[in-house]
């Protein structure tokens, strides 16, 4: 896992067999810029301009924003091979931070290559309007769940649909990933346990 | 109500009138009375809404209770779960609150569409990262917040939402009875005045 060709067949592998890309299509995407972050570093922050398109290979990124009253607030978390979609419309006023979890690497395209990629490629823009729907799809969900769902019920659900981020993110950030304070999540994890017991 | 239709392809000038003009005749628009229940929980939903006017409420029956979970006015979709690439069985009812008109997609459409409009992949692409984004920012700002907070980003973000929707709704998405709304709304009115006195 050490040399960039390493990296590289991890990403067209994924895009291979999920969405059948041409030999010729594969060959733009060796051309993709990938970095190597460290653990613990910022590649985006607040205010910053938003001119890269961000696709996770490995590691885990946290999506956060500082609120009016400097709280830490977690949005998101990305892990293998999920795209990191910001809106890019607004220029300027990008709120996010992105940081490293783990050690990652990450493919970070300007969005003027990327452009110009999927006026030349349309099945790579079709694959890219896919996965944007799968995270609008998804981040729906999540609104949905916040609204409607018992915290324990989150927090169960989590369990269900991304077992891995337990293992991964800290506590207190799977805490507000879910809307919830990080006492209320020890509450909850203490009152499911002794239930199993 | 073809002229909607037309007025909202205007907005694409990387197609040609001709490709408008077609697009446009083959949508399928819908035309819903106020009370159109779009799905219902329980159902198979394959469709999604996209709101050229009026206004299209979500929700979830909770132990009995109604949670609304988001309204979608002109411009934005509408969705009912996973429905575009797998149909599934609802778990929420989507309802026109206001009379409405809609186009109606589902994954089968989109796939002609695009094959004889390849233009139109693109510009769907583009709409829906707007819409990720919003929605991203929605969830950003809810997530963590107080019924007050999040009435207050509502007042901020989507003033019209208070023109166009019934306070009860209003209490629902933002997690509280209608009597506490009412409490809040008078705190924080007293609190305006307050402070403009001082």
């Amino acid at each position: 896992m050490n040399s960039k060709a390493d990296r590289l067949s991890l990403l067209i592998n994924f895009f291979q067999q999920n969405f059948g890309l041409s030999t010729n299509e594969i060959e733009q995407l060796l051309d993709a810029d990938i970095k190597d972050f460290k653990k613990g570093a910022i590649f985006l922050k607040e205010g910053q301009k938003v001119d890269k398109c961000f696709f996770v290979i490995k590691g885990c990124v946290r999506q956060y924003y500082i609120d009016e009253n400097g709280k830490d607030i977690t949005v998101d978390f990305y892990t293998e091979f999920q795209a990191i979609s910001l809106d890019q419309s607004k220029v300027g006023s990008n709120p996010y931070y992105l940081e490293c979890l783990e050690d990652s690497f990450i493919t970070a395209d300007d969005t003027e290559r990327t452009n110009d990629l999927y006026a030349h490629f349309p099945q790579i823009e079709s694959i890219s309007r896919q996965i944007t729907e799968q995270n609008l799809l998804a981040t729906q969900d999540r609104m949905n769940k916040l609204l409607s769902m018992k915290p324990e019920d989150r927090y169960l659900d989590l369990l269900q649909t991304r077992p891995d981020l337990l293992q991964r993110v800290p506590q207190h950030q799977i805490a507000s990933y879910l809307g919830l304070q990080p006492e209320s999540l020890s509450r909850i994890r203490k009152r499911l346990a002794e239930k199993r017991k | 109500m073809i002229e909607i239709v037309t007025q909202f392809m205007d907005n694409f000038k990387m197609l040609t009138p001709d490709e408008r003009q077609r697009i446009a005749e083959k949508l399928k628009v819908k035309q819903c009375p106020k009370g159109t229940v779009l799905i219902k929980e329980g159902q198979i939903s394959k469709d999604c809404y996209f709101v050229l006017k009026g206004c299209i409420r979500q929700f979830y029956i909770v132990d009995g209770v109604e949670r609304t979970t988001d309204f979608f006015m002109e411009m934005e979709t509408a969705i009912s779960g996973n429905t575009i690439s797998n149909p599934s069985v609802s778990i929420n009812y989507l309802v026109c609150e206001e009379d409405t008109v809609c186009i109606v997609g589902n994954a089968a459409d989109e796939k002609s569409m695009f094959a004889e409009f390849p233009k139109l992949e693109s510009i769907t692409r583009e709409m829906m990262e707007n819409d990720l984004g919003q929605t991203q920012q929605k969830l950003a700002k809810f997530i963590l917040s107080s019924p007050e907070e999040r009435y207050i980003t509502l007042i901020e973000t989507r003033p019209e939402l208070f023109q166009r929707v019934p306070q009860h709704q209003i209490a629902s998405y933002i997690g509280i009875s209608p009597e506490s709304l009412s409490r809040m709304r008078k705190r924080i009115a007293d609190k305006r005045k307050t402070a403009m006195h001082e």
